[in-house]
Parts: C-alpha cells; structure tokens; sequence
C-alpha cells in the first residue's frame, strides 16, 4: 500500500480520533488501573500465585514471548533450547527482564525432561513447525495447559490431534495469533464494522512483501541476507542434532526453509493476515457475527524465482480466495521488493482501511483521498461538541496519544494464565478450532499455490471431529 | 454476562456507551481556508460521510471564489478593476457585509483591502503607517463608496482603489452555505460546522442536548474563566488579537484594524458574536472587538436577535441574546 506522506498523515488522523475514543472509553484509565486491560479482552486481575510456566524454544519468537510476559500473571520457571547461541541470548532477554532473578530459572536443553517437571503448569511452544504438534501433546499429557505460537501445526491431522489431546486432557489449548488480541485490529474492526465508513467491501487485498536481496548485492540470491538463511553460529557446531530429529546442522538452524521443518511464507506470514482478514470480513459483514468466516475455494501460484540456496520453500507465493458473496481476498507474500511492507488494506465502495505493519490503519474516504478527514468520535453528554476562540489552542483532544507498542503477545500470555486460575471461565480467543481453521486455509493455500490449482475448502477440514483431512 | 469467548467489541463499546451517557458523532475534516474545517454529524444520520464531505466541498468551492489570496477568484477580479460583476452568491455576501458596516455604523467593513495592506496584514511586511498612509488608505475604504445593483449582481467603487478582503466574514459565509447544501441535499437537520478556530454554527439540537450543541469558549490553556454556549440554529464567531500582531517600538499591533480612524483596536481580549447565521456572527465580532465593551452592550440593546462574550483581564461578560452560561 504506497502512500505519500500526506495521505498517510490523512489516513492516521482519520483514524486517530476512533483510535483515540475507543481505547479512552474502553479502556478507562488504562495506565492506572492494568486491569481495564484485561476487561477489554474478556478476563481480569488475576487473583492467586502466577502460574509456573516454561518457554520451549528460545529463538526469536521465543524471545519475544519473554519480553511481554506479565509477572502478575506469569513466573517463568525454565526454558528450553538445544541451541547454545540461543541459549545465550535467551539469557540476555530474561536478564534484561528480570535482572538477577533471571539465574532463577532453570534452563532444560531437552523439552522432554522440561516436561516431565510437575511444577510446571503451562508452557509455550515456540519451537520450530513440524514439533508444535508433538509438543503441545506432550505437554497436555503430561498435564500443562499450551500456548502454542503460529502456524498450529504442519499438517491438518495434526491440528486436530493437538485438539482433540486437548479436550481429552481437559488442557487449555491457545494458538499464539496475537492479532486476537491487538488493540490496533479491535478498533480497525470497530471502524470497519460501520457501514456509512467503508460502505460495501468486496475485495481485500492482503501482502507482505518483504526485500531480502540487500538491493542485490553479491551473494543476495545465495541467501546471504535473508533472515531465514542465518549463517550458522560458531557456537552451535557441536550441537547433537541427530539426537533431537534433525537431518543436519542446516536444517536446525534454518528450518523455515525446508519443506519437512516449515511451510515457508504462508505458515510464518501469511497465516497471520488471512486470520485478519476473516475477522474483518466478518466485521464488515455486521459486527454481531460471532462465527469466523472461512473462503470457499482458494487458487494460486507459488515460485522459488530468486534464491539459489538450495530452498525448498518459495520466495514468491500469490493466492486469490473466493470468500462467501463473492467477496474475494488477494494475498502476496514476496522477498524480492518491500515497498508495500506488510498489511491488509479493506477496500469498500466509500473508503479504504489499510491496516500496516501492525502499527497504523489507515482511513482514506473514496474520491477524496486527498484530505479529508473522516473519524467516528464520542462526547459525552453535555462535553462540549467543539472548542471556539481564537485565543484557544483547539484540541480535539481529551485523548491520551498512544503508540500502540502492544502486538498481543502479552495479552494473550495473560488470557490463559487467567483462564488457568479461573477453569470454566471461557476459553482462548484463539483456541484450537481458530487455530486450526487457520491451518487448513494456510496449509490448503499452499497446497493450492504449489500444484497452481484452485481447491474449494470442504467443511469437515474445519471441523476438529471429522476425519476428514485436505489432500 | 456472555463468555468471554463471546463479548465482542462491538458489544463491549455498547455497554461503555449506555453506561456513561455518551454519542457517537462522525467528524469529517479537511484544510480550506488556511485553517481546519469540521462537520460533525450525530451517529444515525444517513449518508453522514457524505454529506460531511459535500459541505466541506463547498467551503472549498466557495474559498476559490472568495479568497483575496487566489489569483482568479472573484474577489481578487473585482479588486483588480476588472469587473464589477460577481457571481450571484459571492455578491449577495458583499451585499450583506455593506448591510452589516451599516448596521455597525463601520465597526465593521469588508471593503478595508486597502488599510490591510498599508498594515502588511495582507502579505507584509507588517509595519507601522505614517498619518498620512493611513489618511490614504481610509480614503479607498468604505463601504459608503460602493453603490449595488441587485438586479445584475454588480458593484461599482465610487472611488478608486477600493479592495474586499473577506477576512472577517468569509469563513462564516462558507459555513453558512455548507449547511444549507446538506440540508437540501441530504436532508440534514442536524450538524455542526466549524471552521477554524473562531466560526462555528449549529442546526438542530443533537441527541440528549435539547439546548442545542455544546461549545466550550475558553481561554488558551483552558483556564478559567470559560463560557459554555449552547448554538441551536445559532452561530458564534470569536475575533482576537493575540495571535495576529507584531510590535514595534515596544508596542503591540494586533490585526483587527478598526476601520473608523485605521488603527488596530484595542481593549478587549476577544469578543464573540452569537448570531442567526456565521456570516454575521464572524462580522460581528470583529465589529464587537472593534467597539469595545461599552458600544457592543448598546449595540445588543439596539438589535436584540444578536449576543456576545467579551473577554476583559480576568473577567468574561455575557451580553444579549444567547444561550451561555459563564464557568467560573
């Protein structure tokens, strides 16, 4: 979504003030009083001890799950990784956080004996993609409640394993899609939910496209500069990779590329954002819908058109969804050009919403993108509708100016350790059949995309106790 | 109470909004004139974007016909000499502004281009005039001098070099207009208009406000004293000199030139005009600011659909017909 810098000042003002209302209103005196937070998300202050929990997998998302977590909710106890140079910088993350209560917590290389520990009641997954599942089920065995990062798990049949444990184990079972639990997607929902803003949407377009080619420099189709491509640590040559399932050294280091440990750019980006965007077309489809909207049928195209690595996922993948009214959803995930960043952008016949990186939405009115500001705000009665002099500074603004820096990592590490102390209470805003609906459109998607197929969606794929299963 | 699972947003944002009394309003915004225009419209209004985007589309066409500062207007034509007639709507403002300097006894005067410029309030630089600049600038002002044909929407200078600058009344003009078009249009009843920070007018009354909209008119960092108006089919406009001045030789020179001796008036703090339509609410308060406290109380005596708010050093006065209440 290319936006002059006008037009974005335009578009984040003309959202600000809805921005600004809801979390004002909604979440009154968010500074002092935390639990208002959590009153917005369907839970509350959590009343007891935090609950014991352990992190497996001390990569990048790993880290990131130990920077939101909540004390007052959270203990973390231990964690696990095989990887000394991840080991390390797990390390640093839990000192940053916790200072010298860091040494407290143990670390397990080996998951299977972190599990095995029975003061541990809940851990989270953020291992690599073909272990979600053997993980997860693990843990509910052996009777911890699983925050799970995304995708849920390789394949549909594991998806529906890792439900069905959880239901048999009488475990709660959360998918870690923190948009479920972003302030930033709530209030675009809320804005898109109007009809008058956006009026009729029949097509979203939803990308990320990212540059991984270092502009081309020597080396770049090697994969020298992809992220997914790391150089293997020095530190990590002696890891007994064998001994934990992997075939090499590379293939633990950078499993996102091969097709037996990842499922590339769909399962790591894409999932994310075709979640967001049935959760958008339900809003724009009338805001009390409460069942997720799944497409019908979904096509595409999948290439490895630029890296020379030795890759087995691809580089390019485009799909086009067939969503029910014959509204259909485009999504593009690239690594050659990044102009358009990453976003979903909700196109209607009277506005667009653009939703970027996760950190702005943009509103922009139809046939007059140019300047005009359009925002639903909210006055109580008798609040004045306007200030007026010119002795005054005019303010719109009651409002706090809020960055936003929550993604919903923190929210829903918070919602299960809640759910955990409160059993009966609810469930995970994105649970196991969330989690698996979203599997079967990522994993169909790349099913589609790779046999340049179109596949119509079967309804027992989304159902955790059919046992039917995509081909 | 629904599952957590269940509470939507949307339902959620119901509570908090029957709890606590509020509205939901639709605000459309967009720069014309050199400052911010508004439209808020209560939430059920149909076709509310629309109708928000049409009024300020209007303003817009209407700033291209009024605006002294764009080159083709029809301002800057007629003060160019290079015609006498105007369009039918940019004509029947200046009649009502030489309507309004009458009435004011030329507290007031749109057609004061000259001693704007002399002033550099036009495009500078700003300066002090000698007495004889000045002499020379009053004498291309007035609108005495203009004599207006109605029925051919012309305006012929008895003089030469007199110039309209629309400063004082346009931007009330152009929210007059604007909700005029989406009342016939759009069938809204019910807005309020703002433009800037000083103009403003409101139709209707919005939900759960039977006195009309709310205004809060305060002072420069919200302190007190401040004046609560209410404007139902009413409009307010406010004119200060504490923005636009500069100083020299110690001394401050605002931008409201009173147009009876050619020097920046002096005295109040601000005034506010409350009146029918923000045309004469944006005149007026410049005639107000220009009068001073006493002369605007017998003005409001003498023409008793009018009101204001003058600011003195500490001390607000409510004068006339409005519906105001002081906070203080």
């Amino acid at each position: 979504m290319i936006l002059n810098e006008q037009q974005r000042q335009i578009g984040r003002d003309n959202f600000a003030d809805a921005l600004k209302l809801t979390r004002r209103e909604l979440l009154p005196a968010l500074v002092a009083l935390p639990s208002a937070t959590a009153f917005y998300w369907g839970y509350e202050r959590l009343r007891g001890d935090p609950v014991r929990a352990a992190l497996i997998g001390g990569g990048g998302q790993g880290r990131s799950h130990i920077d939101s977590l909540n004390p007052e909710y959270i203990r973390l106890v231990a964690f696990s990784d095989i990887r000394p140079s991840q080991q390390k910088k797990a390390r640093i993350s839990l000192e940053a956080k916790y200072g010298n209560a860091a040494r407290e917590i143990d670390l397990i290389p080996d998951y299977h004996r972190l599990l095995d520990r029975r003061d541990i009641e809940m851990v989270i997954v953020a291992l690599p993609l073909h272990l979600h599942a053997a993980a997860s089920i693990e843990a509910m065995e052996k009777g911890k409640h699983v925050l799970c990062e995304k995708l849920m798990a390789k394949t549909v049949a594991d998806c529906k394993r890792m439900a069905r444990t959880a239901k048999k184990t009488e475990k709660l079972l959360a998918i870690g899609h923190q948009r479920h639990y972003s302030y930033l997607y709530a209030n675009a929902l809320e804005v898109a939910s109007q009809p008058d803003i956006l009026g009729d949407v029949r097509h979203i377009r939803a990308f990320w496209h990212r540059n991984q080619t270092e502009g081309g420099k020597p080396g770049a189709e090697k994969g020298d500069f992809d992220t997914w491509f790391p150089k293997i640590p020095a530190e990590d040559q002696g890891v007994d990779y064998a001994r934990y399932g992997y075939k090499s050294l590379e293939e633990l280091v950078r499993w996102r590329v091969y097709r037996r440990t990842g499922e590339g750019l769909m399962a790591e980006l894409g999932s994310h954002q075709l979640d967001a965007c049935g959760i958008l077309l339900r809003a724009v489809a009338g805001g009390g819908r409460k069942e997720a909207i799944h497409p019908k049928a979904v096509s595409g195209v999948a290439v490895n058109s630029f890296f020379t690595d030795g890759r087995e996922v691809e580089d390019h993948v485009f799909l086009t969804y067939e969503y029910p009214r014959d509204v259909v959803v485009t999504y593009s995930s690239i690594t050659t050009n990044e102009a358009d960043a990453y976003g979903e952008q909700v196109m209607g016949s009277r506005g667009t919403l653009g939703i970027l990186s996760e950190r702005d939405v943009y509103l922009l009115k139809e046939k007059a993108l140019k300047d005009t500001r359009i925002s639903w705000v909210e006055r109580r009665v008798a609040e004045p509708s306007a200030v007026s002099t010119s002795t005054v500074q005019w303010t719109a603004g009651l409002g706090v100016q809020d960055t936003l820096s929550s993604r919903g990592y923190r929210e829903e590490q918070e919602h299960l350790a809640w759910l955990i102390r409160n059993p009966g209470k609810g469930q995970p805003r994105c649970g196991a059949e969330v989690g698996l609906a979203d599997a079967v459109v990522t994993l169909v998607s790349n099913l589609a995309a790779r046999q340049r197929r179109r596949i119509e969606f079967r309804p027992g794929w989304f159902d955790v106790n059919s046992d039917e299963l995509p081909q | 109470m629904p599952t957590p699972q269940s509470v939507s947003v949307n339902h959620l944002y119901r509570v908090a909004n029957s709890a606590q009394n509020r509205r939901m309003e639709l605000l459309v915004r967009r720069m014309a004139m050199a400052c911010e225009f508004s439209v808020r419209l209560p939430a059920g209004t149909r076709r509310a974007a629309d109708a928000g985007c049409a009024a300020l589309d209007e303003v817009e066409r209407l700033e291209s016909r009024l605006s002294a500062y764009v080159e083709d207007s029809d301002i800057s034509r007629w003060n160019r000499g290079q015609t006498a007639a105007v369009d039918p709507g940019v004509y029947s403002l200046l009649r009502r502004a030489g309507q309004l300097a009458e009435m004011t006894g030329g507290a007031f005067d749109a057609a004061t281009g000259a001693l704007v410029k002399t002033w550099g309030f036009y495009r500078g630089p700003r300066r002090v005039p000698s007495p004889s600049q000045i002499a020379a600038a009053l004498a291309a002002c007035g609108s005495p001098h203009l004599a207006f044909d109605d029925a051919q929407c012309r305006i012929q200078a008895a003089r030469p070099g007199i110039e309209f600058n629309l400063g004082g009344v346009g931007k009330g003009f152009a929210i007059d207009r604007g909700l005029d078009l989406i009342r016939r249009r759009f069938g809204v009843r019910c807005a309020l208009l703002q433009g800037g920070q000083s103009s403003l007018k409101g139709t209707g009354a919005p939900p759960g406000e039977p006195r009309g909209w709310p205004v809060l008119l305060g002072n420069r960092g919200g302190g007190r004293p401040a004046v609560r108006i209410w404007l139902r089919d009413r409009a307010m406009g406010t004119s200060a000199a504490d923005r636009q001045f500069f100083t020299e030789g110690g001394r401050r020179f605002g931008h409201i030139l009173d147009p009876r001796t050619g020097w920046p008036a002096e005295g109040l703090l601000s005034a506010t005009a409350v009146a029918g339509s923000a045309a004469e609410a944006d005149a007026l308060s410049t005639a107000f600011f220009v009068m001073g406290a006493g002369e605007t109380r017998r003005f409001c005596l003498d023409h008793p659909q009018y009101g204001a708010v003058l600011a003195l050093p500490g001390e607000v006065t409510v004068v006339g017909n409005l519906d105001a209440e002081v906070i203080s």
